[in-house]
């Protein structure tokens, strides 16, 4: 036995050896420049000139040294501006990161229990965000300059907001597709050359995915979705792994999120997005105060920092669509994205979406024959 | 007086067992069903019996359904068939023929248990899939013009079948090598020819853990969430799981009537295990006695190097295909392949993610909670299944169906929706454990008890009880009988049962996907996450290291079990 465990170890050691030998890091490139903004805290929390904390908040904040923050969002993503946050403000953010619906489930079971364990929640939906507002998660909270946000950006006098939005659009594989004939606009997804080289994200993977589809139809008029259900597309269960497929080269064309391909192609995949003629649609990601916050000021202090110049450019980079208007758009892979009052940026108002979901959901999973 | 003492303290280790498998097994169960007869899920403080229908279950009037339940019953019944075929036939090789390497074979048959199936399904789904994968890369630039899909029935239904096929290895390989020879050698000195007392005396005797082994494999693959997510999905083949998870996903989530597809599940799968239990109960397969274990070796002749090959086909197909693809991928400095040829290009490939990776806090955090509720969540599972085993089997404690129908009732509930009720109900217990390591060790425990109680009974079966009671007849106490007499000889059980739940516990995702808080990750949780966030590459480089820390615990273990039989013989 004792010779079986050398010879094991010693098989280990030539992976190991090798390690040591080639640790080239690939070419990748960093999507966040964390260490850019200039960081100044003699009196509260100053970023790039910015006031974003005063001295009391911010003292307190460091006092309490670290937070917890539940995440329905993209966790590579989440990290990335965990990593901003802590390095603008020295505190530690512990993350539970599950996708939006088990996240639901699990933040009104803690809240049922009186257990929360989160002092900041960030999901995408509405929906969900209301059914935590009231289920009593959540507690009012005024990120400095408050009064200047609209109601589409504060909700339920701030104990929520929309932090930044997702862009849903469509990319392509580079190797396999030349950008000359990528796909200009939705309709083009319809040529024949597409019939079956094409992926989509099934209708029920989440509000991101509702959006798409309202989007589709409200914009691209009632004949798209059958049109595009007649080309044979391949459907996955989450937009990651149409991504993932696309990058693989087992799809050439599929529909998929800005920020995620931004990632994806930081990561050497050959993958580049379009902006269509007939625009995207923008999904919402919220983020609140819980009542059951053990770290008060520390929750606060995240979510006075997300709603800052200095929060949104971290989304910008990573490239979300910035919440507050007074933050321009990003640029994106080399390509600038259009402005929210361009109309090729479409967000679907909340209760709009709600509405219309159970009857989009039906007709989609209808045309598609899918569960 | 002293009776009803008696009768108090005959009862009490009953009653102890039943505390702890209701709190592990019934409560959550309840609350399931709770959810499939409610429109709301039930969540502390909101908790009622008011507003119960029958609503929920008009979900099997669905096409999409009633698909699932007929994929779910081939699938499971087509893989636990072919998985049977491939352990057994391994299992027989290496206990009882002169094939050649029967360290290999024995090797080859537990191996792809270090890949759980997840990882299994990530690497074949990198091997197998029809635009790029190795394997079709690899046949077209030999000019093939083959293309192997793994995302259809046969590509399901051989994946699952490979990575379930070491349960049966197993159960059946401890089954055939403690087998008496004396029923053999009776057989031939009356003039039985050895393929007739194979068939008449040796594979009987097999029988309870083939069968066993059968029921166990068809309800796990029945069960089976991420093989049918990576391989089913994208073929559009749903089964009952993957639409289990769909409905939980779904948005607004539909959680009620998840539950209640898992309850007819439960239902389905009850009466399996309760057929099952009458087959085994009712006869006697007493193979271990006290006289001495040296069975025969059938000698295959021309058929030696065959049976040696499909060996070697099995473990190249299961082990050796996947693991090549997940170090590959895991290398890879670009997600895209076009030809095999690329990957020889300088820059191709490069150790630094998996360099970064192995020292990265997450990765350590991970594989040391993962360690860690697997060790504790062995040890338990199996000192609690052999109480159980004990009291059903050797005891005539009344209520001891009962126990058993609640240790294996587990089986037949899907692991993630046993989550979802643990969660609850260890929200709702005013005990200071959600959240922390234990409330991971608890679902594991309540996950994988039937295949616990299942290995600790198949073993308890084949140990004569008269052993003990002459033990106990000569003056011994009995505890001392059961630590001097039946343990040791269950020794070779009880170490398979231990290092089955050790490589359980530590390939299990689905049941702690609700349970896990940063601070309790484990390493399935890591892969799923990367998963899910279509990160192939951090998924193969954890499934690769993940295959590593659960091979060196293999290692371990079976050096420990080993030292335990060489030491006692």
């Amino acid at each position: 036995m004792r010779t079986r465990l050398r010879y094991a170890l010693t098989a280990l050691t030539v992976p190991l050896a090798l390690a040591a030998a080639s640790c080239a890091a690939p070419p990748s490139v960093a999507v966040v420049d964390a260490e850019s903004a200039t960081v100044d805290t003699s009196d509260g929390l100053v970023v790039d000139g910015e006031r974003i904390a005063d001295a009391e908040l911010f003292e307190a904040a460091r006092a309490e040294g670290s937070l917890s923050l539940y995440s329905g969002y993209v966790e590579n993503s989440e990290k990335q501006v965990i990593a901003a946050f802590e390095r603008d403000t020295g505190i530690e953010v512990n993350l539970v990161r599950l996708v939006p619906n088990r996240l639901a489930e699990r933040v009104l079971s803690e809240q049922g229990a009186g257990r929360l364990g989160a002092d900041v929640v960030r999901t995408s939906d509405y929906d969900i965000a209301m059914r935590m507002y009231d289920a009593g998660v959540f507690t009012g909270h005024d990120v400095p300059g408050a009064d200047s946000l609209d109601d589409t950006v504060r909700y339920r006098d701030g104990a929520f907001y929309r932090v930044f939005n997702p862009l849903y659009t469509f990319a392509y594989n580079t190797v396999l597709v030349d950008p000359e004939d990528a796909p200009t606009s939705w309709e083009g997804l319809t040529e024949d050359r597409w019939r079956g080289h094409l992926g989509i994200t099934q209708v029920g993977a989440g509000g991101s995915s509702l959006t798409l589809t309202r989007f589709q139809e409200e914009r691209l008029g009632p004949d798209f979705l059958p049109a595009l259900a007649d080309q044979r597309p391949r459907i996955f269960d989450s937009s990651s792994a149409a991504l993932e497929s696309l990058a693989r080269g087992e799809v050439s064309v599929a529909t998929a999120v800005v920020s995620s391909v931004n990632i994806a192609a930081a990561k050497n995949a050959p993958v580049d997005f379009v902006v269509p003629e007939e625009g995207m649609a923008a999904y919402d990601y919220f983020v609140g105060k819980t009542t059951s916050a053990r770290h008060e000021a520390a929750a606060e202090l995240f979510l006075d920092w997300n709603l800052s110049q200095r929060g949104q450019d971290v989304f910008r980079q990573i490239g979300e669509f910035p919440a507050r208007s007074d933050v321009s758009p990003p640029e994106i892979l080399g390509q600038q994205l259009p402005a929210a009052d361009s109309g090729l940026i479409v967000r679907i108002p909340p209760q709009e979406l709600i509405d219309a979901a159970e009857a989009d959901q039906r007709r989609w999973l209808s045309l598609f024959g899918y569960l | 007086m002293s009776t009803l003492l008696i009768r108090i303290r005959r009862g009490l280790p009953t009653s102890v067992l039943l505390l702890i498998l209701g709190v592990l097994v019934i409560v959550p169960m309840l609350f399931i069903a709770l959810a499939a007869f409610s429109s709301e899920t039930p969540r502390p403080g909101s908790i009622g019996l008011s507003g119960l229908s029958l609503d929920n279950f008009a979900i099997f009037g669905s096409s999409q359904a009633l698909g699932a339940v007929g994929n779910s019953l081939l699938v499971a019944g087509s893989a636990s068939v072919l998985a049977l075929a491939i352990g057994c036939g391994l299992a027989f090789l290496a206990a009882r023929t002169d094939t050649p390497g029967r360290r290999f074979l024995y090797f080859a048959g537990i191996a792809p248990m270090f890949l759980p199936s997840l990882v299994g399904a990530l690497a074949w789904s990198l091997l197998g899939s029809p635009a790029t994968g190795f394997l079709n890369l690899l046949l077209h630039s030999v000019g093939l013009n083959i293309t192997v899909n793994i995302y259809s029935m046969p590509g399901l239904i051989m994946v699952l079948a490979l990575y379930y096929a070491p349960y049966a290895f197993l159960l059946v390989h401890g089954a055939l090598s403690l087998m008496n020879p004396d029923l053999e050698e009776a057989a031939f000195v009356h003039g039985g020819t050895r393929r007739r007392t194979l068939r008449r005396v040796t594979f009987p005797l097999a029988l309870p853990a083939v069968l066993g082994s059968g029921i166990l494999i068809f309800a796990l693959t029945m069960e089976n969430f991420p093989v049918a997510q990576v391989i089913g999905n994208p073929a559009q083949i749903d089964t009952l799981p993957s639409f289990i998870y769909r409905l939980m996903n779904a948005s607004p989530s539909r959680g009620n009537e998840a539950a209640a597809v898992a309850i007819v599940l439960t239902g389905v799968l009850l009466i399996v295990t309760a057929i099952q239990q009458r087959a085994v109960l009712r006869r006697k397969f007493t193979t271990v006695t006290g006289k001495g274990v040296k069975p025969k070796k059938v000698p295959l002749g021309r058929w030696r190097l065959p049976a040696f090959a499909a060996a070697v086909l099995y473990f190249v197909l299961a082990v050796v295909l996947p693991l090549g693809a997940l170090l590959i991928a895991s290398l890879q400095n670009s997600p895209y392949v076009a030809s095999l040829g690329q990957l020889t290009e300088p820059g191709a490939l490069s150790f630094y993610a998996l360099g970064e990776l192995i020292t990265s806090d997450d990765f350590l955090q991970a594989a040391r909670n993962s360690v860690l509720t697997a060790v504790l969540a062995g040890l338990i599972g199996t000192a609690l299944s052999f109480g159980l085993a004990y009291t059903v089997y050797r005891t005539g404690a009344a209520g001891r169906r009962v126990l058993e129908f609640a240790a294996m009732a587990p089986l037949a509930v899907p692991a993630i929706v046993l989550g979802l009720g643990l969660l609850w109900t260890w929200l709702v217990v005013p005990l200071p454990v959600y959240g922390t390591v234990v409330v991971l060790i608890v679902a594991f425990l309540a996950v994988f008890l039937p295949q616990s109680y299942r290995g600790v009974s198949a073993s308890i079966l084949q140990v004569d009880r008269d052993l003990e009671d002459s033990a106990v007849l000569l003056g011994a106490h009995r505890t001392k009988a059961v630590t001097k007499v039946t343990l040791p000889l269950m020794r070779v059980g009880m170490v398979s049962t231990l290092l089955l739940l050790l490589m359980l516990c530590m390939r299990e995702l689905s049941a702690a996907l609700f349970l896990f808080t940063s601070d309790t990750r484990l390493l399935s949780i890591l892969i799923f996450d990367n998963y899910d966030n279509g990160a192939m590459q951090g998924a193969a480089s954890v499934s690769l290291l993940y295959c590593g820390v659960i091979g060196v615990i293999a290692l371990l273990a079976k050096s420990l079990g080993a030292r335990t039989v060489d030491g006692a013989r």
